[in-house]
């Protein structure tokens, strides 16, 4: 299984979650990512989690994650020299993704239209925190604030406590697979057509696509969509059994799940119907959790999945890591390490017939920048000692 | 000035699609100039659309008009946009003999049905690539098509339970609580559209497709990546802190004046620490050692918080924000929905658009999730009433004749009205 796309130069002189995930699921899948990453390295170096004892950059959970196939060059785009390396890669890219912030291309010296002017068809995306333009393009972004500024964070949690925050880095997970996308289709057209893209992907703005309900519900019934589950649910979303919860939608599958609990109250004309389920749902709730209770939450997800009831139970990173299915799909693929001998990281969430998921482990700081800049720019070790020595790159 | 020129204008796409998830996938497709035929049936309509005889759930546009309402349903309204509509019974041999005649000259086929339902139907990859090699066809199934849990089903926050992500999740020292959105959804529809878009991509070069097994709860564990790395390298599931970070202080929501109002703050670096002590005016948090690092910030959290609270209590978000913003710390108000409307910023990027349905109506829509060059992913379609397109897709493309269609029509494989309701009461 092989693919073509080995021959499209990528130039990522993103840094952190977005533009990282955006250029994992291209890197994944086999185009030459040449990651520009400062002196310090990318910040995601610094997050973790990390092994048990003193954080490691080369270590660090996140960095792993984001930065499968990747190569890495260290340059500091500080200095003019840096900048001036980084404008010559950018001539031979066929892709270059930043997140620099807004005019940040120009920081660079660079611009989309020159680019596109000497490379008909380069496809340049941007992402930034609040988008290349308008006025709160220069704010500063953090996961907890683009939740907040997206509206999901105001709708997340319990009515009767604070808004809670998503785990991890929802918004700019979104932002990087949207980035991909734009990446991949302006790519695309580019192919069939010609002409590329200069695509602005704005992490707030990426993010409101979960809102469209939310918003729809201000515009067609004027009304403030409140922060709690949504109670038109006859059925509790997250029932406890012995050992956890599972998770059922209610409504059409209701017969099934009746039927599988096996309980005779449950056929009670009165909860036949979806509105006879809401006007009785906490004697229902208390009905079925009951049941639920005398199985664990692995058995039940099985009793009511092998029966066709969408179902679902809530799983620790312990149990999804240890899950056969997953080792069925080969999600989790193994790494050599340094330090460590191997590494375990996952893969793609969808499997390709014809292309396979990379085994490029990720790169050490700057561990390509030689390579790079003697087979992409053709510098001489002479002229690379010299950039070196010049603080350029490291 | 130049036309508006559409990165995927000439590819067809056939999407069978329900609800969220591949509708998404579909629309963006829609949105860069692709020509997305949606196939439903009068028998089993994508439930979005609602019951047939009642406004059932939330949202609707034009409430308690006459019109059907299954024209009506925001939740159908919202994704799918920039669609064709083709009715046809995929369980008549008169429809799959249809549906492989369109396969053969569409590029793309994407479904969200439960795993295995196209090869069942006798219309998987291995019969449509006979007609086309170079289709590309995906699927997305909740669990995936490949593993030995493949005929898990599931909706909403089924992909979120599974993933990890929901355990991760909740206040802290409480147990897990799910989000109040369908996250899971549109995680995969636009991982979805990556796929296809990496196989097209392969196609140029290949002239050949391939099959694509999309898992959405993949999709939302890849999501949860750092916390499955969490239990790789130290082996820990990740503890559920709410809206405070292992490495920040301060970082969380914090009340302001105003009915259940609340700013996001999170402080990152030692500099805008100082900052935000002198936006406090705060000499003692300023002057305080122990403070001018992180770890030592954190270790007294509760303290600035209460500090920063007290303040915070004292303004609007929106006020709050924008003097810390000012001052160059991260902070952002948690917008209700009505403020997105309002907000200077959202609207000056023109992210809403009018739409104008024919039986909805027209209203104020949010728009795309990003922006290119060249092309405005603008509304230029909007969403389609059902079989709208059955004329188009059958006389037009496949060139069927009068006769045909009635045969179709009386047969029931194509239709205009559902006959089936996809909500029983």
């Amino acid at each position: 299984m092989s693919n073509t796309f080995g021959k499209y130069q990528v130039l990522d002189l993103t840094e952190g979650v977005a533009g990282p995930y955006a250029t994992r699921l291209l890197a994944g899948y086999g185009f030459d990512v040449i990651k520009v990453e400062p002196p310090g390295g990318d910040w995601s170096r610094n997050a973790g989690p990390f092994p048990i004892g003193e954080p490691d950059p080369e270590l660090s959970g996140l960095f792993l994650y984001l930065n499968v196939g990747k190569r890495s060059v260290t340059i500091d785009a500080a200095t003019d020299g840096g900048r001036e390396l980084i404008g010559k890669l950018a001539e031979t890219a066929d892709v270059i993704l930043e997140s620099r912030g807004p005019g940040g291309l120009a920081g660079l010296g660079l611009s989309y239209d020159s680019l596109a002017g000497k490379r008909p068809g380069v496809v340049v995306t941007s992402i930034s925190p609040f988008g290349q333009c308008g006025p709160n393009s220069h704010y500063q972004g953090s996961e907890i604030v683009y939740q907040a500024m997206s509206g999901f964070l105001y709708r997340n949690g319990r009515a009767d406590s604070p808004p809670l925050k998503q785990w991890g880095y929802l918004a700019q997970l979104v932002a990087g697979v949207n980035a991909a996308t734009a990446t991949l289709a302006a790519l695309l057209g580019a192919r069939l057509n010609g002409v590329g893209h200069h695509n602005d992907l704005s992490i707030q703005e990426a993010m409101l696509q979960f809102l469209h309900g939310t918003m729809m519900r201000w515009v067609l019934a004027g009304q403030v969509a409140p922060r709690g589950m949504n109670m038109v649910l006859s059925i509790q979303p997250l029932l406890p059994t012995a050992d956890g919860e599972i998770q059922v939608t209610g409504g059409k599958v209701w017969a099934a799940m009746a039927d599988s609990l096996d309980d005779p109250r449950l056929k009670d004309p009165k909860f036949a119907t979806q509105d006879g389920r809401l006007e009785h749902k906490a004697e229902l709730n208390a009905i079925l959790i009951e049941n639920l209770s005398r199985l664990g939450r692995e058995e039940a997800f099985k009793m009511l999945s092998d029966r066709g009831v969408p179902v679902g139970y809530v799983r620790s990173a312990k149990d999804f890591y240890e899950s056969p299915h997953e080792r069925d799909r080969g999600y989790f693929k193994s790494y050599p390490n340094a330090k460590l001998g191997t590494i375990e990281i996952p893969g793609s969430p969808f499997i390709m017939s014809e292309i396979e998921w990379t085994s490029t482990r990720p790169p050490g700081l700057g561990e390509h920048t030689r390579e790079v800049l003697s087979s992409v720019l053709s510098l001489s070790d002479g002229e690379i000692d010299s950039l070196a020595a010049d603080g350029v790159i490291r | 000035m130049t036309a508006e020129y559409f990165p995927l204008a000439g590819i067809r796409v056939l999407a069978l699609e329900n609800n969220w998830a591949g509708p998404w996938c579909s629309k963006i497709f829609g949105d860069l100039g692709a020509e997305v035929i949606r196939i439903e049936a009068i028998q089993r309509y994508d439930p979005a659309r609602g019951p047939i005889d009642r406004e059932g759930g939330r949202q609707y546009a034009k409430p308690g008009d006459p019109s059907p309402p299954t024209e009506r349903a925001d939740t159908f309204l919202k994704a799918n946009r920039n669609k064709l509509d083709l009715t046809l019974n995929l369980k008549d041999p008169a429809g799959k003999a249809v549906f492989v005649r369109l396969a053969a000259v569409s590029d793309v086929m994407v479904d969200n049905y439960s795993a295995h339902t196209m090869d069942q139907l006798g219309l998987g990859y291995p019969v449509l690539r006979e007609v086309n090699p170079g289709i590309v066809m995906l699927s997305m199934p909740m669990n995936g098509a490949i593993g030995r849990d493949s005929n898990v089903r599931g909706y909403g926050g089924t992909g979120e339970v599974l993933s990890g992500m929901t355990s991760m999740t909740g206040y802290e020292g409480e147990g897990s609580i799910m989000s109040n959105f369908a996250i899971g959804d549109p995680v995969a529809g636009v991982h979805a559209a990556a796929a296809i878009l990496l196989a097209l991509l392969q196609r140029a070069d290949t002239g050949t497709g391939q099959s694509i097994d999309l898992s959405q709860v993949d999709t939302m564990a890849g999501f949860a990546a750092d916390g499955l790395m969490q239990y790789i390298l130290r082996g820990e599931n990740p503890v559920r802190r709410g809206n405070s970070d292992p490495r920040f202080a301060p970082h969380g929501v914090y009340r302001c004046a105003g009915e259940d109002s609340w700013v996001a703050i999170a402080v990152e670096t030692d500099e805008q620490w100082r900052s935000l002590t002198k936006v406090l005016d705060d000499p003692g948090l300023a002057s305080d050692g122990d403070l001018a690092t992180a770890p030592g910030r954190l270790a007294r959290r509760n303290l600035i918080d209460k500090a920063l609270e007290r303040w915070t209590g004292e303004r609007t978000p929106q006020e709050a924000a924008e003097i810390l913003q000012s001052a160059g710390i991260p902070a952002g108000p948690a917008f209700k929905n009505f403020e997105l409307f309002e907000d200077p910023h959202i609207v000056a990027r023109e992210f809403f658009e009018e739409v104008t349905h024919p039986i909805a109506g027209t209203y104020r829509y949010p728009g795309a999730a990003w922006k290119m060059s060249g092309t405005s992913l603008r509304t230029r379609l909007p969403a389609p009433l059902l079989g709208e397109h059955n004329d188009y897709v059958l006389r037009e493309l496949l060139g069927f004749t009068d006769a045909e269609m009635n045969d179709l029509t009386e047969a029931k494989v194509i239709g205009r009205e559902p006959i089936v309701d996809a909500w029983p009461r």
